[in-house]
């Protein structure tokens, strides 16, 4: 009966709107831009019209189904799962975020690579809102109430956990994708390396800067798909055991990387309000030059101290900000999500590095306590000692 | 590799078991000499670890690049470490500018004249001696 059917979606809906508002609490809890992220919420739960439009064409053209064709082809169940839910993966990944993109690429929304994760999380709450609207009615319409409860809780919690966590990898390394002219930059500073960037760039004909920008999406896309993927299979054999843990490490990751200081970092650089560096453009290089070989030495205070005095010389300098940003959130090793995040990958030399430089420094600190404080932009110190004009009368000899 | 040279003089110390020298610095300090030239230094510091009381002459050093600052940085702690101690003079205002943003200034002294140098460096041990600024 149509209007039975209406209650039940009616129903579905309020139901699945209880925990995404829960959700929606938390994640706007620290944030200003709230009438922006409801937008963005919007967005995400438009986005599932993508996926009936795909379905819809994939219907009418099945000529163009790539995964029904290939598992056709493949007659172990196993692998064609895995297909199936890289399929999935790959389309919901893409459509969860393309509201943020083209919002952003309209009208600049991100600022921040924090910014990107944001609204990444905002629309992959949007897209599982929809989504759970749908499976509540399914599961209630065809296996019947009483199976609903654990369902509706399993789905409210860790799906819409993971649906977050997925998009939130991927807007990270959107973020960076966004921002990869400072952050290339500055991993050329430190000597990083980039060879696949540099063979993507060869082998596409791109400028590097393109090819690391495109890299970084891709990664970013295949972390989220990949983790989608896992965690559809996951289900799909019912190891709860193992989803559990999954989604919990994957939250934990991302809180780390939501706190650190080179997130909250403003990317964005208004040309008009730059304020122009005070040094000249190849003495600061050597500065900047001496912070990337510091940073490559785990010598993150020393770090910290040249990037406040040149911010001082040069305020507005974005490479300067992400260095000393990176360096503290190196030093930020009471910060409990680093702690455990420490324990789930140690890297005991590191930790051993910064531990040992932040006892040095302390104790060099309460030795001399000006070596503590930063100076101020003022003419270079040169000390001018009073030479007594009649040396004849001093006991030193030179 | 670009041309900077080195040469080392003793000076008279004030005190005995203090080795006191200038060593002036000619040319731009670059990637592609640093790291040979930082080895006379390093040779200096070696014969003489205890109570070397150095004269960083930078009057003719036109550039210095980050590896360099780091060798400096260095110098300082070993001989810091032997109880000498070293100071910089007559350095162009672009790498004066360079030390003072790396907080080097704040370490090593830098003097405007050789004898200024030589005073404050030979001086500082003497009680009522002048402090540089």
């Amino acid at each position: 009966m149509p209007g039975g059917e209406f209650s039940y979606y009616a129903i579905s809906a309020l139901l699945a709107f209880i925990p995404a508002l829960i959700w929606m609490l938390l994640l706007f809890k620290r944030t200003k831009k709230k009438r922006l992220q409801i937008a963005i919420f919007m967005g995400g739960i438009l986005s599932v019209a993508l996926v009936f439009a795909l379905q819809y064409f994939l219907n009418f053209f099945p000529q163009f189904d790539i995964v029904n064709f290939l598992q056709g082809q493949i007659t172990n169940q196993n692998v064609n799962y895995i297909i199936l839910f890289i399929a999935v993966g790959i389309t919901e990944e893409l459509v969860k975020q393309t509201f943020v993109r083209v919002a952003d690429s309209k009208f600049l929304l991100i600022e921040t690579i924090n910014d990107s994760i944001q609204f990444s999380l905002v629309s992959a709450l949007g897209f599982s809102f929809a989504e759970n609207i749908f499976y509540i009615y399914s599961i209630w319409t065809n296996v019947g109430i009483q199976q609903l409860f654990v369902a509706y809780a399993f789905r409210s919690i860790f799906t819409t956990c993971a649906h977050l966590i997925f998009s939130g990898f991927f807007g990270y390394y959107y973020g960076i994708a966004k921002f990869s002219l400072n952050i290339r930059e500055q991993s050329r500073w430190i000597g990083k390396k980039l060879i696949f960037t540099d063979i993507l760039s060869k082998l596409t004909g791109m400028p590097r800067s393109q090819a690391y920008k495109e890299q970084m999406i891709l990664k970013g896309l295949l972390i989220a798909m990949g983790l989608h993927a896992a965690f559809d299979f996951l289900l799909q054999f019912n190891q709860i055991i193992v989803v559990v843990p999954f989604v919990l490490i994957g939250y934990f990751i991302l809180r780390h990387l939501l706190k650190r200081k080179a997130g909250h970092l403003i990317m964005v650089t208004d040309v008009d309000e730059q304020r122009a560096s005070t040094m000249a453009k190849t003495d600061e290089e050597v500065v900047i030059e001496l912070a990337g070989m510091w940073f490559k030495e785990k010598r993150y205070v020393d770090v910290l101290h040249i990037c406040e005095r040149l911010l001082q010389r040069d305020p507005d300098n974005k490479i300067v900000q992400l260095f000393k940003a990176q360096a503290i959130d190196k030093m930020d090793n009471k910060n409990v999500y680093s702690k455990i995040l420490k324990n789930l990958f140690p890297n005991k030399e590191e930790r051993e590095s910064i531990e040992k430089m932040i006892k040095e420094k302390t104790k060099e600190a309460k030795k001399n306590p000006t070596l503590a404080e930063l100076p101020k932009p003022t003419p270079a110190p040169v000390a001018t000692p009073s030479i007594p004009k009649d040396t004849s009368k001093d006991t030193y000899k030179l | 590799m670009t041309q900077v040279n080195i040469t080392i003089e003793d000076i008279p110390a004030t005190t005995q078991g203090q080795i006191a020298k200038i060593v002036k610095f000619q040319g731009q300090l670059d990637e592609s000499n640093v790291d040979e030239k930082a080895k006379t230094i390093y040779a200096v510091i070696e014969q003489n670890p205890q109570n070397l009381y150095l004269i960083l002459d930078f009057e003719e050093l036109e550039y210095m690049n980050s590896k360099s600052i780091g060798y400096l940085t260095d110098w300082y702690g070993k001989i810091s470490e032997g109880k000498g101690k070293i100071v910089i003079a007559k350095a162009r205002s672009n790498i004066l500018d360079i030390l003072q943003v790396v907080g080097l200034t704040q370490l090593i002294n830098c003097y405007n004249t050789l004898d200024e140098a030589k005073f404050a460096l030979l001086r500082q041990d003497t009680p009522g001696a002048a402090q540089p600024q």
